[in-house]
């Protein structure tokens, strides 16, 4: 018996911001936010700058979520090397 | 596997069809969490008259940038986005479900159509009950079967294959991918957009 629920394969809305100077949509890797780097429009070469101060509490949850992210890859693997899946 | 009970065709069917509908639900019950615990932020200490479907404030980064302003002098600009939309939000649903299972069928039980069907003697129902009208004699209805089942055992694995499989066993094979937007998933990106700023700040 197969059940199929394939509708219109229209994506989610992929992550990022319109860049506030050319309007293109700005990809933000986690790593990048949580290392305090700067991030760049890939059309217009923008640069922002994390005020990390005011984003003190956005931050804290994007570190536990990254955390919480990584234990369950481990776990993934792990199961995976153990042959489990 | 204990002592099994039989079971009418279609509740062994649409057990595992009703699984996989509540395996939605608790997919898209994950996402809810997600959206709430990553980006929202209520007040600390909480308030106890606030309703449990207020989420608190929408949780933003801030990032700043250096440009020149209206009057051509480098100036300080404060962006806030939305924590939200710069991550990946998890919203998955099952693409397509591969059941398999071996059932035994222990019991038939036949029940008399309405329509009519050929009988010994050369009669039909139909002809016994005139009040159906001429089209029960032409469009013959045939009686309805309900069977009566339970698990069985699963097939052989195949020739040359010592080990049989002797468990009650159901194969599913799922395959998930993310969800199309939903359309209050599709509300909220266009509030989280609506709610991007930018605005020039003291320089310090």
């Amino acid at each position: 018996m197969t059940v199929d629920n394939t509708s219109d394969p229209q994506k989610s809305t992929s992550p990022g911001f319109p860049c506030p100077r050319c309007g293109e949509q700005i990809r933000v890797d986690v790593a990048t936010l949580l290392g305090h780097q700067p991030i760049r429009c890939s059309n217009c070469r923008l640069e922002l700058q994390i005020d990390a101060e005011q984003s003190a509490d956005g931050l804290q949850a994007l570190r536990k979520l990254a955390e919480q992210m990584d234990s369950a890859r481990q776990t993934l693997n792990q199961i995976k090397h153990n042959g489990r899946v | 596997m204990a002592e099994q009970t039989a079971l009418s065709f279609y509740q062994l069917i649409g057990a595992p069809l009703y699984a996989l509908v509540e395996a939605e639900t608790y997919a898209a019950e994950a996402t809810a969490q997600f959206i709430e615990r990553v980006g929202f932020q209520r007040p600390a200490g909480g308030d106890p008259e606030r309703p449990p479907e207020d989420f608190g404030e929408l949780r933003k980064v801030t990032f700043y940038q250096e440009r020149r302003g209206p009057d051509a002098e480098p100036a300080t600009y404060k962006v806030e986005v939305p924590l939200l939309s710069i991550l990946p939000i998890p919203a998955l649903q099952i693409k397509d479900a591969e059941l398999e299972f071996a059932v035994k069928v222990i019991e038939t039980i036949s029940s008399e159509g309405a329509g009519s069907r050929p009988q010994a003697g050369g009669g039909s129902a139909a002809e016994e009950r005139p009040e159906e009208g001429p089209a029960a004699k032409l469009i013959p209805t045939p009686p309805r079967v309900d069977l009566k089942a339970q698990m069985g055992r699963s097939r052989p694995l195949g020739p040359g294959v010592q080990k049989s499989q002797l468990d009650m066993q159901v194969y599913i094979k799922i395959r998930v991918e993310q969800a199309d937007v939903p359309a209050g998933l599709s509300r909220l990106f266009n509030l989280m957009e609506e709610s991007i700023s930018s605005t020039q700040v003291e320089k310090t």
